[in-house]
């Protein structure tokens, strides 16, 4: 359970980021509030849009699924269910999130800190998911 | 129910975190629509004619745009604020318009777009190409013949098409770029649009109604008819 409640909590972390950097992205925020300058240069970015929808719109969508699945996990303690699609959920997140963080690294060549902050989030998250499937087996 | 007890901490701390999280971020959301101006000043603008003008050498504002022809916020402006503000500020004499050369490391496509424009802008098509530029992004970027793709783009936007081939291949115009660029990092760009009106950086991208209650506060539409 305290895992399940780890999940939510950074789920809806990283969904208040995602929303933060969406409405950003849809010219509804002013500069973000970033040290390094870096994230302008990420969001200014072509890769900051997939088909012409921001990339922290799938943020959003991503977090808010494992957010509503963590909270069905936690009325369900006994059922695995929830805990497998956590991992499936986690792992798409991080794969997602390995490809955001090649780009800056070594396309844009610049940092956006909500990104690695949205970057280790999802990772929490994995780690967070592996350990309740595991126990949800024993 | 008495896991509905245990669990009522847990809910209230997710309710407190989802309250704060919003109340920060409708902050933001005010904070911009509240802000018509940024006074952060940036001062080491006039290191000499740079970027491309667009209307009356009299106006009293010069609204200044540092801006990257693969940006994708630099389009949505282009497309959708710019129809607006050129024929409401710009061609009335209120404003004139900047555009300096900014392309974004990263973005592999653009400088040649950017040399194109600079190409067109010697026959004076600039803002023709400009605007064909921004409103083919998603094209011409995803073209894998980049220069056929930019090259049509300035056909339509009337170019000499032999002058223009030659630009292009002697990358004769490349050097107002790369001056354009030079002066976007000396003062430190780090995103595109950034618009600078009067030497004052704008937040964020303005719409045309926040550009106009700057370009109001500065030069009253009243006054600016002597000029």
């Amino acid at each position: 359970m305290p895992r399940r409640q780890a999940v939510a909590l950074l789920a809806l972390i990283g969904l208040l980021v995602s929303v933060y950097l969406t409405l950003h992205q849809l010219g509804m925020i002013g500069p973000l509030a970033c040290g390094t300058g870096g994230c302008e240069r990420v969001q200014a970015s072509r890769w900051a849009y997939i088909a012409g929808v921001p990339v922290a719109a799938a943020g959003v969508a991503g977090y808010l699924a494992i957010l509503v699945v963590a909270m069905w996990g936690l009325q369900q303690p006994g059922d695995g269910r929830p805990a497998r699609w956590l991992v499936l959920l986690g792992a798409g997140g991080v794969l997602f999130t390995l490809y955001l963080t090649y780009l800056e690294a070594f396309v844009i060549h610049a940092w956006c800190r909500w990104c690695l902050g949205s970057a280790t989030i999802i990772v929490l998250i994995l780690v967070a998911s592996l350990f309740d499937l595991r126990a949800s087996r024993a | 129910m008495a896991a509905g007890k245990s669990m009522t901490p847990f809910y209230a701390g997710l309710g407190v975190v989802a309250i704060v999280g919003v109340a920060l971020i409708g902050r933001a959301v005010m904070h911009k629509s509240s802000q018509p101006v940024n006074l952060d000043l940036v001062a080491p603008l006039a290191s000499g004619p740079r970027g491309v003008v667009m209307g009356s050498d009299s106006a009293r504002v010069e609204i200044m745009e540092f801006s990257d022809f693969e940006c994708p916020y630099c389009a949505r402006f282009a497309v959708l604020q710019m129809p607006d503000v050129r024929t409401r500020l710009i061609e009335t004499g209120r404003v004139r318009w900047r555009f300096v050369h900014y392309p974004l490391q990263g973005h592999t496509k653009s400088p040649t777009a950017h040399l194109a424009a600079a190409c067109a802008n010697e026959q004076g098509r600039f803002w023709q190409m400009h605007d064909l530029l921004y409103a083919h992004q998603g094209e011409w970027t995803e073209d894998r013949d980049l220069v056929g793709a930019i090259t049509s783009l300035a056909v339509q936007a009337g170019v000499d098409r032999a002058r223009f081939d030659q630009c292009m291949s002697q990358r004769s115009a490349w050097g107002r770029v790369l001056a354009d660029k030079a002066l976007g990092d000396s003062i430190g760009i780090n995103g595109t649009p950034t618009m600078f009106v009067n030497g004052r950086q704008i937040p964020g991208v303005p719409s045309f109604d926040e550009l106009r209650a700057m370009v109001d506060s500065i030069a009253p539409a009243a006054t600016t008819a002597r000029h």
